[in-house]
């Protein structure tokens, strides 16, 4: 299904099959809620590769899958835990049962093992004898000559039997996942809310608290001002030229992001301990949401810029990533609230955080990025890096072509449009029916 | 020409298994004498085995996926995986000898 081939149908086929597999060596993990939505997941990325075979739906497709898996070897771990138990599953799952299981119930292993030795010896010396006598009788007789030479092993394709061979082991290696145990109890045993400690002491708390509170009332009323000053540039700026804009921008952009990411580290830092069990730390606490609250319009108001940028410059995917990088952010100042309001530690914003990295990316792979960068630069950016888009992914050629028509004028651009679809037509053409790609349904259809 | 091949072959091999024993004994020289074999696998194996994997995935990728790199790397990693359990047979016999031993000498013991 794989070997010689590129992805398209193949890996959707192979992610049902993966989850027939496992549903049925597993039918009771199957009953958990979080390993119904996995599967879904790895089903949907499976199908974004199918619909357009982009390197983002292959990672994803990756990632659901050793999510998936080690979903079923613990559904309560977090997703991180379930990421190192799907890759241990997948590399040596079939060992771990093999071996560990003995070590486990403290037996020896028994004595009446699986000789592999012997088996070796009663398959290679008895074959390597015979080949010896094939050869001798060989010159002996010209009948013998005739029939050993009409023996063709050119059939025989050692790198197809690895690549088939690997298959049936990582399915062995799957089919009943396995984890990585010190990592996995540590994990269960790691609840998200807070502890007092022993050493707690008011006094001690009482400077903390305001330190705390003189930090972060000075970097609210710098915020704050920060915030007028980039509001009124937004406002009063709405036709920038466009070296001031991209400069301001590129340079801008990076600084805050950099800023809200210190913001809150410098809050995790403060709400680290003890301070949140402290009696009069309702004014820190009000400050660090007041400030969590001014980050989340610094977010906003780079939003906007980046929104404007794209307006005038167009759709990349260094501007969607920015876009994807400010709701990651957004996700991590919101987490950041709950961990203070709700008295929570690191593990539970860690837990939060990489949960809503996982849907963003899954969520990300579902879109054909490169359609709708070209459609919107065709249709609503103020300009249009036509070079750009000719180098993007085959997935935006029928749209370009659809162009030619109503958007593209230029000789030099139409010729290149052509060169593009003439390629991917001919590419398409030669897939096999594991290569399919729904491109090739769409050809069909024209 | 053929035996200077296979001579070849089997130097690279045995280097390699050489590294490959090497770096499974410094993890288990890296705990002391008296943790239990089961024990270093399973705070070890995991970790060794995927970083081993990683490596030679990279491996593969950047040889632009030749036909030699994939053999090479599947040895590494049969050679690893039948080296671990080498260790955790020797391990547990060990174990078990010691515990007879001990048994044998204390007949005191209920």
């Amino acid at each position: 299904m794989f070997y010689g081939k590129t992805l398209g149908l193949n890996l959707l086929l192979f992610s049902i099959t993966t989850v027939v597999i496992l549903f049925l060596s597993n039918r009771h993990n199957f009953k958990n809620q979080s390993t119904i939505i996995f599967t879904c997941l790895y089903i949907t990325t499976g199908l974004s590769v199918f619909f357009h075979d982009s390197l983002l739906s292959i990672i994803a497709n990756l990632v659901t899958f050793f999510t998936l898996i080690g979903s079923i070897s613990e559904h309560k771990s977090s997703i991180y835990i379930n990421w190192l138990n799907g890759i241990y599953s997948s590399v040596a799952g079939l060992f771990h049962r093999n071996y560990s299981e003995d070590a486990n119930t403290q037996k020896e292993i028994p004595k009446k093992d699986i000789d592999y030795m012997h088996i070796t010896k009663i398959i290679v010396i008895p074959g390597a004898i015979v080949f010896i006598f094939i050869l001798l009788y060989q010159n002996g007789n010209p009948l013998f000559e005739e029939l050993i030479d009409k023996i063709d092993l050119g059939f025989i394709n050692l790198q197809w039997v690895l690549f088939t061979v690997l298959g049936y082991y990582l399915y062995s290696n799957i089919y009943k996942p396995v984890e990585v145990e010190p990592a996995t109890k540590v994990d269960l045993k790691t609840e998200n809310n807070l502890i007092k400690s022993e050493k707690f002491s008011d006094l001690i708390l009482k400077k903390e608290n305001q330190l705390g509170i003189t930090l972060i009332a000075l970097l609210n009323v710098l915020i704050v001002i920060f915030l007028i000053t980039d509001v009124t540039f937004i406002l009063t700026n709405l036709d920038i030229r466009a070296s001031v804009f991209s400069a301001q921008v590129h340079s801008g952009i990076n600084a805050l992001i950099a800023s809200i990411i210190i913001a809150i580290i410098i809050l995790l830092y403060v709400f680290r301990g003890d301070l949140n069990f402290y009696k009069d730390n309702q004014i820190i606490k009000r400050l660090a949401f007041s400030w969590i609250l001014l980050n989340a319009f610094l977010i906003l108001s780079i939003a906007v810029k980046n929104g404007q940028y794209i307006y005038y410059f167009g759709l990349t995917y260094k501007r969607i990533g920015v876009i994807i990088y400010l709701i990651l952010t957004l996700t991590g100042l919101a987490t950041t609230l709950i961990k203070i309001d709700k008295i929570r530690n690191i593990w539970y914003l860690f837990r939060l955080n990489t949960k809503a990295a996982f849907i963003v990316l899954v969520m990300a792979s579902m879109v054909n990025w490169d359609y709708h960068i070209t459609n919107y630069n065709f249709n609503y950016s103020q300009y249009m890096d036509f070079q750009y888009l000719i180098e993007l992914s085959n997935n935006n050629t029928f749209f370009l072509k659809e162009q030619i028509d109503t958007n593209v004028t230029h000789p030099d651009s139409i010729r290149q449009i052509e060169y593009k679809y003439n390629e991917y037509v001919k590419q398409l053409s030669m897939h096999s029916w594991q290569e399919l790609q729904y491109d090739n349904l769409n050809l069909n259809k024209e | 020409m053929i035996i200077i091949f296979l001579i070849a072959i089997l130097i690279v091999l045995l280097i390699t298994y050489a590294i490959v024993r090497l770096s499974i004994s410094c993890v288990i020289w890296s705990f002391n004498m008296s943790t239990d074999i089961r024990d270093i696998y399973k705070i070890c194996f995991p970790y060794y085995i995927i970083g081993l994997t990683g490596i030679g995935i990279a491996f593969i990728i950047t040889s632009n996926a030749l036909a030699v790199s994939i053999y090479y790397f599947a040895v590494i990693y049969l050679m690893a995986l039948l080296t671990w359990r080498k260790e955790l047979k020797k391990g547990i016999e060990k174990q078990s000898i010691l515990k007879i031993a001990v048994e044998s000498n204390q007949s005191q013991l209920p």
